[in-house]
């Protein structure tokens, strides 16, 4: 594989990943409200926002295992693990170090949901709401294609959506069931 | 029917419609991506070579195209455009400590420092950064060198892009 396949196929498999954690923030709330949606049931829901977050993660490791085999890149293997040291643009570099080191958190708290308690796991869980628009300015800040149209548009959908879904979160008659 | 079962059977579908989704997602962001890398680096090599045609001085740097030279030339440091247009030679402080300039060749900057003088500094003081690392980021570049602007005629899995002919640029690879 040419060396412009990996760096092609880096920035592919980063641009579905925004849209699958886009899609999963989405499902986690329609979850959350508990109402059957898509002609799908409730738990159905929820098992499509876990596949979603396991295929962000998926598409995450990609991207950072490609951009990392490119010498183009220049990656460095700290760069995964400690952000903001990278060569080129780290502020930005160092937005996708911090949401992937959350989105493993997001994902490891959730496999072990049953372990860690509902307290402990919402806690954690809730840093969803962070990572997202962190992966967004990843996206914005570090692209090569950011200036392009497409791009823009395509970030402009993910963030709609979830401005929609968090609008409609914070409506009183969010959840199905109110708790009391 | 809206039993339990259907209802897995309905996630299950959804689950494997993403599942293609995505992958037709990665296959076709990649392709454009990748098309647009390519389409770009064709369209540099075209307006490099009409700005070469038009400059009375020919560009010793960006000229050669043919592949067999470019396959040799590294990746990265052909992005660096802006260095090779001053035609001057290599500033002492770029060169490898290997390289030792003699009197005779530090002498062409125009300030005429005294050959004495600067000579003898970079080869007893080389600067150990400008060896060690690849060229820092020039601010037209927007801070690093982007795909787009090099040229993906090499086709090695190594290099590709122009040649770039002072071995001191090319030695300063990634």
């Amino acid at each position: 594989m040419s060396n412009e396949a990996l760096w092609a196929l880096g920035r592919g498999n980063g641009m579905v990943a925004l849209a699958f954690l886009t899609l999963s923030v989405a499902l986690g709330v329609a979850s959350r409200s508990g109402r059957p949606m898509l002609a799908l049931p409730r738990f159905g829901i929820a098992s499509l926002h876990r596949f979603a977050a396991l295929a962000a993660m998926l598409l995450v490791l990609l991207h950072m295992g490609m951009l990392f085999l490119d010498p183009y890149a220049r990656l460095r293997i700290i760069d995964f693990v400690v952000p903001f040291l990278g060569a080129y643009r780290p502020l930005w570099q160092g937005f996708g170090t911090v949401a992937a080191e959350l989105l493993i958190a997001v994902i490891l708290t959730g496999l072990a949901r049953g372990r860690l308690g509902p307290r402990a796991f919402r806690a954690i869980h809730w840093s969803s709401y962070a990572l997202w628009p962190i992966a967004m300015a990843h996206a914005l800040g570090n692209g090569t294609d950011a200036g392009e149209v497409w791009f823009t548009a395509f970030a402009g959908s993910c963030a709609a959506i979830v401005a929609t879904v968090i609008a409609w979160r914070l409506l009183s008659n969010f959840a199905e069931y109110p708790q009391s | 029917m809206n039993t339990p079962r259907s209802g897995l059977r309905r996630a299950a579908v959804a689950a494997w419609v993403l599942a293609g989704v995505g992958a037709a997602g990665v296959a076709g962001t990649s392709k454009l991506v990748y098309a647009e890398t390519l389409q770009s680096a064709a369209e540099q090599t075209l307006t490099t070579v009409q700005s070469g045609v038009q400059n009375p001085v020919p560009d010793p740097v960006l000229v050669p195209l043919d592949p067999d030279t470019a396959e040799a030339a590294p990746r990265t440091p052909p992005e660096v455009v802006p260095q090779p247009v001053s035609e001057v030679p290599p500033a002492p402080v770029r060169q490898t400590p290997a390289y030792t300039p003699a009197p005779a060749y530090s002498a062409p900057p125009a300030s005429a420092p005294a050959p004495e003088y600067t000579s003898p500094a970079p080869a007893l003081h080389p600067n150990p950064t400008a060896v060690m690392q690849a060229p820092p980021p020039s601010s037209t570049q927007g801070g690093f060198p982007i795909r787009k602007s090099h040229s993906p005629m090499g086709g090695g899995s190594a290099s590709g892009g122009n040649k770039v002919t002072p071995s001191h640029t090319a030695s300063h690879g990634s």
